[in-house]
């Protein structure tokens, strides 16, 4: 009986588990408050398995290779996942695009990336709303060149953010095409 | 072969035997190198190695030669002949600290040159640091942590046989698991412990080395009392109360307690305010984008105590007034904006102050409501950094404002 018992239990945390998942091509809600149009199949990797980051990603070729992360801050909340007594970049409701910018590359500069500077900074319009592009440049923690691009637009005081992460070399260009297209696709409205 | 009491007896001898195991390693001489290639030394050493070859390809580390140049000499002045054993990164991260591995590698973080005022403040860490390496911390703390285990794994099971025959349990379970848990607690509170003796013994003998090398040993309480006093401004109740919080699992001693010893060593020394002006020459171009990452944490109780301490301290007066500028545009309290428009005026008289401030000044009246002075303020901006990364952005913002101030 005991043993059922055991049993019992260990399928139980089974079922809670959490692993990544397809995320077909077709529209694609995310955790967030948007959703986004994928052109091809990509590989979803929940908020609940992401140790240094809130929000949740999609990967072709694994996260240290290309990374779309998709996250909605509240006011006062933060991109990465804060633990007690550390400190973290802090979005605010009334924060400047100036301070939109520092936030996304001061907070990757806290998850394992170096040296990330913002460039091409641009104004956008995100879904009929007044939002911010920008390309990043930096390196991973062992030293590889990456480059990424952003999207950024804050609605009812919560800042949408589509994130892309790739090697500089081969990655990034091989799926920047295909991620401008996603960020052109974000539905605000869909959750 | 035993009675009970005698076992009782024998296991509690072993476990006070491990508990009181050496963990002295010695002081270190110049050159030293783990001989044994399997020892407990070899091992850390050989992990410090990898870490700092990750380090040098990170992108973390500052690779600017005068900065890097001057804080290696400062070092070698401090340590003297174990300068060529020592190693030096300074790296980009905003918070107050510096860390030495038991291989030589040491890192000073660029929060840590942010908040120090003077060479004599920047000495007195290094020597605290270089204390930990010649008087072999890290190993020492290694076997205190290896005697820990020990110590809490004999008691535990002394205890939880000692609860079980009182209880009639079985050992390990019910009640008796709890012996173990507080073996646990004792002996790892016993480790911690000694970790908070090293850091005194690091802040003591690292005073001693500063002042041996012509350093203020005043600047040892100092950097302690101003980082206490920008914990507690701090806007987060935590941070604030971990200024003071002491306990038995802490690594470091509390910091009232530091300062005051600190106070005590330095009376008895002597030594008189170093010249920092090769200091301010060297973390003069870094001040303002390490008061970005310090301003991006927005807590603005314990960033504007710091820019404030700066401002009185004097020097790079330009980069601090527009960074307090802005840290009061960002708040916007009550009577901020009117503080906040003084501040960049006050800046503005100053060399030092970065094209930055007037991109910062626009925002800050462009959210006001002011956009002849906003447009103003960014054509500014635009006109010193005609190459801004921001500059579509910015043009955005004149073309608009110049329409409303129409």
């Amino acid at each position: 009986m005991k043993r059922l018992g055991v049993l019992i239990g260990a399928s139980l945390l089974a079922s809670c588990a959490v692993v990544p998942t397809t995320a077909p091509a077709g529209q694609f809600e995310t955790e967030s408050q948007f959703s986004v149009n994928l052109p091809s199949d990509w590989s979803r990797w929940p908020s609940q398995i992401n140790p240094a980051t809130n929000g949740e990603y999609l990967t072709k070729d694994g996260m240290l290779l290309n990374r779309l992360h998709f996250i909605t801050v509240a006011d006062g909340g933060t991109i990465v996942r804060t633990f007690r007594d550390s400190e973290a970049p802090v979005f605010q409701a009334d924060a400047s695009e100036f301070e939109l910018i520092e936030l996304v590359t001061r907070s990757l500069e806290q998850v394992g990336y170096n040296s990330v500077e913002a460039d091409d900074i641009r104004p956008a319009v995100i879904d009929g709303e007044d939002g911010l592009r920008f390309s990043v440049t930096g390196n991973w923690e062992n030293g590889l060149n990456v480059r990424g691009d952003v999207a950024v637009v804050t609605l009812d005081d919560e800042l949408n953010v589509i994130l892309f992460m790739a090697p500089a070399m081969h990655y990034y260009g091989e799926l920047q095409s295909e991620v401008d297209t996603i960020i052109s696709s974000m539905d605000l409205a869909a959750n | 072969m035993f009675a009970r009491s005698e076992l009782l007896m024998l296991t509690a001898s072993l476990a006070v035997l491990a508990g009181c195991a050496t963990t002295d390693q010695g002081t270190r001489t110049v050159g030293e190198r783990p001989q044994e290639l399997n020892s407990t030394e070899a091992s850390l050493w050989y992990r410090m190695d990898e870490a700092e070859e990750n380090l040098r390809s990170s992108g973390r580390v500052i690779d600017d030669p005068a900065l890097t140049g001057y804080v290696d000499a400062l070092v070698c002045r401090i340590a003297g002949e174990f300068c060529p054993d020592v190693r030096v990164y300074v790296v980009n991260n905003p918070g107050f600290n510096a860390m030495m591995a038991p291989n030589g590698m040491m890192v000073i973080n660029s929060g840590l040159l942010l908040r120090a005022e003077s060479e004599d403040e920047l000495g007195f860490v290094i020597g605290h640091e270089l204390v930990h390496y010649l008087e072999n911390h890290a190993l020492e703390q290694h076997a205190a942590a290896r005697n820990a285990n020990i110590t809490a794994a004999v008691v535990g099971s002394v205890l939880s046989i000692g609860v079980a025959a009182a209880t009639g349990g079985v050992p390990g379970q019910g009640y008796s698991g709890s012996g173990a848990s507080i073996a646990t607690a004792l002996a790892y509170g016993g480790a911690y412990a000694y970790s908070r003796e090293r850091e005194s013994e690091a802040d003591r003998m690292g005073l001693q080395l500063a002042s041996a090398a012509g350093l203020d040993p005043k600047a040892g309480p100092k950097i302690w009392n101003d980082l206490l006093n920008e914990l507690e401004a701090s806007d987060d109740n935590r941070r604030a109360a971990r200024a003071n919080r002491g306990g038995m699992f802490r690594t470091h001693p509390v910091i009232q307690a530091r300062i005051e010893a600190l106070e005590e060593e330095a009376a008895s020394m002597q030594g008189e305010p170093a010249d920092s002006i090769a200091f301010r020459a060297a973390v003069a171009p870094f001040i303002n984008d390490w008061l970005d990452a310090e301003i991006a944490l927005r807590d603005y109780g314990s960033t504007l105590q710091l820019i404030e301490r700066r401002i009185a301290a004097g020097g790079h007066e330009g980069v601090f007034l527009a960074a307090k500028a802005r840290v009061l545009g960002m708040r916007d309290d009550e009577g901020d904006f009117d503080h906040a428009l003084e501040t960049y005026e006050a800046a503005a008289a100053y060399a030092d102050m970065p094209a930055q401030a007037y991109r910062d000044l626009g925002e800050l009246n462009r959210r006001a409501g002011r956009p002849a002075e906003a447009a103003e303020a960014f054509t500014t901006y635009l006109q010193r950094v005609p190459d801004a990364r921001d500059a579509l952005l910015v043009e955005r913002y004149i073309q608009t404002l110049m329409g409303e101030s129409e």
